[in-house]
């Protein structure tokens, strides 16, 4: 089975393939808009299912979803023929595919950690340069390390790694600072601390600001009893909305029932 | 009678006009007015340099079989360094934090370089000592400020190679 998902590097995206991908007899295929044609995509992959938005929903588009009896699953709810699902849910998801199995590293300890992977994060967000640069040394002692495919001018920034080299990272490090609300329930899932910025409003981890980032960092270094309690409690949370239910859902949705179970039976495998 | 005489080889990328070639030149021609410290630069790249070298200055080839300590100072130069068989023992004198400047790298890459067991890391000041030492978990050998001959000289005796 071919399932065609627009592909943009987002957590989302990223996510919905992976797990697409880990299910036996599925293949799923990142569509780059502005790298390929439309025309080709559905000509090479004959797609059985094709993961749209709005934006991607032309009438050249529907033509070929007719031409080829493709179904469809809109992530972005609007007034139209075909199925949705929730953009929110999608959002607030779980990389269980992906982000798994972590081991503690020595070349990877650190105090803090921040992965510069989405690019709006990194690139559209004032406040990440802006709190890692009350990190870096001297202004701070802290041992803070930057993994990622964004650049930053720092010296704590260290380049890209691999997925198993993010999963170690998180494995190794004290506390993950997050600027996004999206890797939540993934670093969660990977039993991460976290400290949010004040930017993203309310979440369950406990937030700070550029004026009191290296005070909260200090003081979370040092509160090991509470930190655990809330690793805990995220890590159940993280387990209920995983990529893979909502492949799973996506799947009911358009009555492959068969794919669902595999989503269902993946999932089981590999949280236990 | 056999008189004894330390070797040590330093692996530059070029010798120029510019600050490190000043630098290197001006301190090594003092620390061979010792004539017990035999040392050799060994370049990729020759051009004019600003101060007169009074010591040997060989191509980088002839590194790859120089039987003695040698010290590299870039990451390109540790690099070849880390290939070259002969040399007694490999240094990595860091002269410049080259991985802030690097683009689209891979973690990987650089820290097999700087956190190879190969090599002993040597820093260029405190301030770099501290930041190497934060970001690549790894311990700095020692501190050498610029060439500093009096600090060179001190790590190249204690490497206590004889030639007879």
């Amino acid at each position: 089975m071919n399932i065609v998902i627009p592909y943009n590097a987002s957590f989302e995206s990223v996510g919905l393939m992976a797990a697409f991908e880990s299910l036996d007899e599925v293949s799923a295929l990142g569509w780059v808009e502005s790298q390929k044609p439309v025309f080709d995509v559905f000509d090479e992959t004959r797609p059985d299912i094709v993961v749209l938005t709005r934006k991607h929903l032309k009438p050249t588009v529907e033509k070929l979803i007719k031409q080829y009896n493709s179904k469809v699953i809109m992530i972005d709810g609007f007034d139209c023929e075909y199925e949705k699902i929730d953009l929110t849910k999608l959002e607030s998801a779980t990389n269980i595919v992906q982000y798994r199995n972590g081991e503690k590293e020595d070349r990877y300890i650190s105090d803090c950690l921040y992965l510069s992977m989405d690019e709006w994060d990194t690139l559209g967000n004032e406040h990440v340069p802006e709190c890692l640069s009350c990190l870096i040394y001297p202004n701070s002692k802290l041992k803070l390390k930057i993994f990622g495919k964004y650049k930053f001018p720092f010296a704590e920034y260290l380049g890209n790694i691999s997925q198993k080299g993010i999963n170690n990272a998180l494995s190794s490090t004290k506390i993950v600072l997050v600027f996004n609300k999206k890797i939540l329930p993934t670093l969660a899932y990977n039993k991460c601390f976290c400290l949010v910025h004040e930017s993203i409003g309310n979440t369950e981890y406990p937030s700070f600001s550029k004026d009191n980032i290296r005070s909260s960092i200090n003081d979370w270094l040092h509160d090991s009893k509470t930190k655990k309690a809330i690793i805990n409690t995220q890590y159940e949370a993280s387990l209920k909305n995983t990529y893979l239910d909502i492949a799973k859902d996506i799947f009911i949705k358009l009555g492959y029932e068969d794919k669902a179970e595999l989503c269902i039976k993946k999932k089981q495998e590999l949280v236990s | 009678m056999y008189k004894e005489k330390t070797r040590i080889g330093i692996l530059v990328d070029k010798i120029d006009a510019s600050q490190q070639s000043f630098y290197l030149i001006k301190n090594i021609n003092k620390i061979c007015e010792d004539p017990f410290l035999d040392i050799i630069v060994f370049y990729k790249e020759w051009i004019l340099p600003p101060v007169t070298p009074h010591f040997a200055v060989m191509n980088e080839k002839q590194a790859w079989s120089y039987d003695a300590p040698i010290f590299a100072t870039s990451l390109v130069t540790a690099e070849k360094l880390l290939s070259f068989p002969v040399p007694t023992k490999k240094f990595f004198y860091i002269w410049d934090l080259e991985w802030i400047d690097l683009e689209n790298y891979s973690y990987n890459n650089v820290y097999n370089i700087y956190c190879n067991p190969g090599l002993e890391l040597i820093a260029r000041s405190d301030y770099h000592k501290e930041i190497i030492e934060k970001v690549w978990n790894r311990k700095v050998h020692a501190v050498i400020e610029d060439f500093n001959h009096e600090q060179y000289s001190e790590i190249i005796r204690k490497q206590n190679i004889k030639v007879f």
